[in-house]
C-alpha cells in the first residue's frame, strides 16, 4: 500500500501540550496563513503590522506531517523547501534549523506560539521564544534541487511505517520589516518531499 | 495508475510486491545475493526494468511530494531506481526517475538528496 500523509499543525493549549491539532485538508488553500493570532482561521484578522522601524513577527507554525495510511516498509528522509520567490522586500519566512520533538506519543517540542506576543502587532522572534530553536534561516533558500533537510522523525528507529506516526515539527515563521509594502501576498508553495519504500 | 515492483532472482524465480492472494512482500525481504533485476509495473504493464550487473547494489525508492499551503493539489511523486557501486574506491551509481505518465529521466545524482540506506542496501 502506498502511504498517505497529511500535513497538521499545533496551536494553542499549552507548551508541551497543544490545544488543537488541525489538518490542512479541513481548510482549504492557502491552508497556512501567517498572522498575529494562535488560531486556524483563514482570515485577513490579526495581520503582521509593517513596523515603522525594526521587525514585527507572525506567530510561529509548527506543522508535522501525518500518516493518514502505512508504508509497505517505512518512510524517512523527508526534507522541506519552496519554490524559492519569496513574498517580496522586507519580508521573510523564516524556518527553524531544529525540529523540536513531535511524535505519536509527545508533543514534548511544542511551544504556545502567543506567548510574549501582541495580537495585532507582533509574535515573539522564533529563536527568542521558542527554547527548542536556535538558529533560523530564510525558508526561500531552499529549493527542490537543494532543499532542508528535515523535519526529523523522533518515532521508533526514526522512521515511519504506522498510521498516527509523525515527523517532528518543522516551524516557519514571517518576519516582517519597514522596508516591506502592507496588503496581502501572493500564495507561496512550500513542498515536503518523503522517501518510501 | 497503480505501481508495484518484482525482483527478479537469478533462477528465473520472481518476488512480487504484491502476492496474488493480497499479501505482500517487504523490500527489505529481497534476497539481494541472487537479484538478476527489478522491475516497476504499471497495472500490471512492464514500465521499467533495472539489469543488476554483478557487486552493483540496487536502491529503490518512491519520492512523494506534499504541498501543504495547497492540500488540493494533486500529489506528485516518482520512483528512483538505480544502482550503486564502489569502483576504483569512487562510489558511482545510477539512478532512473520513472514518473508516472510512463517517462523515465537518466541521471548520476539523487535529485533532491540522496536517499537514507538502510542495513541491506550498504555494502
Amino acid at each position: 500500500m502506498v502511504a498517505a500523509f497529511s500535513v497538521y499543525f499545533d496551536t494553542a493549549g499549552t507548551d508541551t501540550s497543544p490545544g488543537a491539532s488541525t489538518d490542512v485538508d479541513a481548510l482549504g488553500a492557502p491552508a497556512l496563513r501567517f498572522k498575529t493570532n494562535d488560531n486556524t482561521t483563514i482570515d485577513a484578522i490579526d495581520p503582521v503590522p509593517v513596523p515603522s522601524s525594526g521587525t514585527n513577527y507572525s506567530y510561529w507554525k509548527q506543522i508535522y506531517l501525518k500518516c493518514d495510511t502505512a508504508p509497505d516498509t517505512q518512510v524517512d528522509n523527508i526534507k522541506f523547501y519552496t519554490d524559492g520567490t519569496g513574498f517580496g522586500t522586507g519580508i521573510t519566512l523564516n524556518v527553524g534549523l531544529q525540529f523540536p520533538t513531535k511524535n505519536s506519543g509527545s508533543t514534548a517540542g511544542y511551544e504556545v506560539a502567543s506567548t510574549g506576543g501582541t495580537s495585532g502587532t507582533t509574535g515573539i522572534e522564533l529563536t527568542a521564544g521558542h527554547a527548542s530553536v536556535s538558529t533560523v534561516a530564510s525558508a526561500f533558500d531552499y529549493t527542490s534541487g537543494s532543499p532542508l533537510t528535515g523535519p526529523s522523525i523522533s518515532e521508533d528507529s526514526s522512521i515511519i511505517n504506522a498510521i498516527g506516526e509523525t515527523s517532528d515539527y518543522l516551524i516557519l515563521q514571517v518576519a516582517v520589516a519597514s522596508t516591506a509594502t502592507p496588503g496581502n501576498k501572493t500564495d507561496e508553495t512550500l513542498t515536503f518531499q518523503y522517501d518510501e519504500i | 495508475m497503480n505501481f508495484a515492483w518484482k525482483a527478479i532472482y537469478s533462477d528465473g524465480t520472481i518476488l512480487p510486491q504484491y502476492n496474488e492472494d493480497g499479501s505482500k512482500n517487504g523490500y527489505e525481504n529481497i534476497d539481494r545475493t541472487r537479484l538478476k533485476s527489478f522491475a516497476i509495473y504499471g497495472d500490471d504493464n512492464l514500465t521499467f526494468k533495472l539489469h543488476l550487473e554483478p557487486n552493483q547494489r540496487l536502491i529503490y525508492r518512491r519520492r512523494n511530494f506534499i504541498n501543504p499551503n495547497d492540500p488540493s493539489a494533486e500529489a506528485m511523486f516518482f520512483y528512483m531506481v538505480g544502482w550503486q557501486q564502489k569502483i576504483g574506491g569512487t562510489n558511482t551509481q545510477s539512478i532512473n526517475y520513472v514518473y508516472p505518465d510512463g517517462h523515465i529521466e537518466q541521471a548520476g545524482i539523487w535529485a533532491g538528496g540522496e536517499p537514507t540506506q538502510t542495513a541491506y542496501e550498504r555494502e
